[in-house]
């Protein structure tokens, strides 16, 4: 549940989604779920695209990396918050 | 993606499947029937040509009858070691017994009526024969085919084969399957002398033609450019490409070449640092969660302040005996990023002498750790936590700390302060360690006789003005703050021209 709640609090900023098939997405996170599917708004394609979609719905399972703005996460509190659930998940 | 423009259209293999099964097995008995012809000639002649054929024809059961009339022959046969069916098998009784063998591994249905044997209780033809007596059954082959009443009903195929061998002139053999058998047994002679007649020439010195009639396994090589994806004109997407023989890479992570024993040692001992500080990041998350709900440090419960002592230890890597291996330890945890982070947010819940005892260390090492952190640039995080140890040092030990930074290393015309100077947190660090000293002597000058320490100090205050107006103005690295009373430090200590040098090295600092 970490970075479903990571997510969520990044609802409302914009990053780019790296696909498994090498396709790249950028958008307004709009949306998170539990499986990490990803609402994506005011989306453009980082290749040059014939087919304007002003949303998109990706399934967490396709996605591969998340490209995030620096300045928006607190790497120490992530990083704190990842060392807890890995100590709750070994207990 | 094509398939997806027309559901109603069904992928071409899938629909011809039929067509071509039932095309092979006419072929298959069209050249059956011409290989009968031939085989009749050529009976002893090796016939190379055989090989291609015979899979064919053994493979080809379309015609049970004849099937179980081949697995009942040869149990006659060899249930009566004397006979010798005319014509047929000129082949010695060893020979014989592989075709049997053969045969009963097919295991054929046995659908001829002629014979009822046992282990056949579907009977579908008409007309019983008498009982297998073996010259009866001779006959009985030779007076192929066999005739069926009216009521029997062939496949069409089956029709067309028998009808064409009535047509024939030769005498044909009944049996398809051991006719095949035949050539093969013949064929395997045929190789068996081929093959020895290859060794004779290996012996000669000819080895050539051994070696290329070898079977070999095709190699594939494999391909070199990998393409991961297949963009199709006029798609949205990508496609995924891989075969069995190049499947999908996981990651493109490869290892290039062999690493050398070094690096590996230094990965390896990175990798045991690493270990360690998320240990001790456990440890100091146990100890925080403890604060969040109490006023800050110094009040400790007993167990907080057992927490925290127990981590000091493990900082400080108090279980060497040597103590340079506890200095080092300690070093390597701030040579990483990692370990700098857990040091600064560890100093506010140090007791005062543990934490003057870490910046003491600290400031021994600082070329050291300068030098390390050119990649990480992270040692400013440790600025402010130090920063509150400093106004806790004595004179005494500022002395202790700073000496190391003045003194000449041998066989080197630099001192360690220069190194010192050019980095920021090492810079801000010495001017608040300086700004403290000054504070420390000024207090306390009226209060006492000027003393060794203070003669070191002025010393100490003289050298490091002088390094300062030595360093080019661009070398010098901007510190993170900068202690008014600096400058009237150095003025108490040097004349008014290096006063003048200094000034104009450090007047960026005045727009702060």
């Amino acid at each position: 549940m970490l970075f479903y709640s990571f997510f969520k609090s990044l609802v409302g900023k914009d990053v780019v989604v790296e696909l498994k098939n090498d396709l790249s997405i950028c958008g307004t996170l709009h949306s998170v779920d539990q499986y990490l599917n990803i609402k994506l708004t005011d989306i453009s394609v980082t290749d040059p695209e014939k087919y304007p979609h002003m949303n998109c719905f990706i399934r967490g399972s396709v996605v591969r990396y998340v490209q995030l703005p620096a300045d928006e996460v607190d790497t120490q509190l992530l990083q704190d918050a990842a060392r807890k659930e890995a100590l709750q998940q070994k207990q | 993606m094509n398939c997806l423009e027309g559901p109603g259209k069904t992928c071409g293999p899938l629909a011809s499947e039929e067509e071509l099964v039932s095309a092979c097995q006419l072929e298959k008995e069209e050249e059956n029937e011409g290989e009968e012809e031939e085989e009749e000639e050529d009976e002893e002649d090796l016939d190379p040509d055989l090989d291609p054929d015979l899979e064919e024809e053994e493979n080809d059961l379309g015609d049970p009858a004849v099937l179980g009339a081949v697995h009942n022959t040869q149990r006659a046969l060899l249930s009566s070691p004397g006979v010798k069916a005319p014509g047929m098998l000129g082949m010695s009784l060893a020979s014989l017994h592989f075709l049997w063998q053969t045969l009963d591994y097919l295991s054929p249905i046995p659908f001829w009526p002629t014979f009822p044997s046992t282990s056949s209780p579907a009977q579908h033809f008409g007309p019983r024969l008498p009982s297998p007596d073996p010259t009866l059954f001779c006959s009985l082959l030779t007076s192929w085919p066999p005739r069926f009443s009216h009521l029997t009903q062939l496949h069409p195929r089956h029709q067309r084969i028998l009808q064409q061998q009535q047509h024939s002139q030769t005498p044909r053999e009944p049996h398809f399957l051991l006719t095949t058998l035949l050539r093969k047994c013949q064929w395997w002679e045929y190789y068996q002398k081929l093959e020895k007649k290859q060794a004779d020439e290996e012996l000669l010195g000819r080895r050539n033609r051994v070696e290329s009639l070898k079977l070999v396994t095709p190699y594939i090589p494999k391909a070199e450019a990998y393409e991961s994806v297949v963009r199709i004109e006029g798609s949205l997407g990508q496609v995924a490409v891989s075969t069995c023989f190049s499947p999908r890479r996981a990651i493109d992570a490869v290892p290039h070449g062999t690493q050398e024993q070094d690096i590996e040692a230094a990965s390896s001992q990175r990798l045991r640092v690493l270990y360690r500080i998320e240990k001790m990041f456990l440890q100091l998350l146990e100890i925080e969660e403890g604060w969040k709900y109490r006023p800050p440090p110094p009040c400790f419960s007993e167990q907080q302040s057992n927490q925290v002592e127990k981590l000091f230890q493990t900082l400080k890597t108090q279980e060497q005996n040597n103590l340079e291996e506890a200095a080092d330890g300690f070093l390597q945890v701030l040579s990483v990023r990692k370990g700098k982070a857990l040091v600064a947010r560890l100093l506010p819940f140090l007791p005062q002498d543990q934490a003057v005892t870490i910046l003491l260390a600290i400031t021994h090492h600082l070329p050291l750790l300068v030098r390390r952190d050119v990649a990480d640039q992270a040692l400013q995080m440790l600025f402010k936590p130090l920063g509150k140890c400093i106004s806790h040092l004595t004179l005494h030990e500022l002395l202790q700390g700073l000496q190391g930074l003045t003194l000449l290393p041998p066989g080197s015309s630099e001192r360690p302060v220069t190194v010192v100077l050019q980095n920021q947190f090492g810079i801000s660090l010495l001017y608040a360690l300086l700004s403290h000293g000054e504070q420390l002597v000024s207090l306390h000058s009226s209060l006492e006789e000027p003393n060794s320490d203070h003669t070191a100090w002025t010393d100490m205050v003289v050298l490091i003005a002088w390094e300062i107006a030595q360093m080019p103005t661009a070398s010098l690295a901007e510190p993170l703050a900068f202690p008014s009373n600096l400058l009237p430090l150095f003025c108490h200590h040097v004349d008014k021209q290096l006063v003048q040098q200094l000034e104009a090295r450090m007047e960026f600092a005045w727009i702060y």
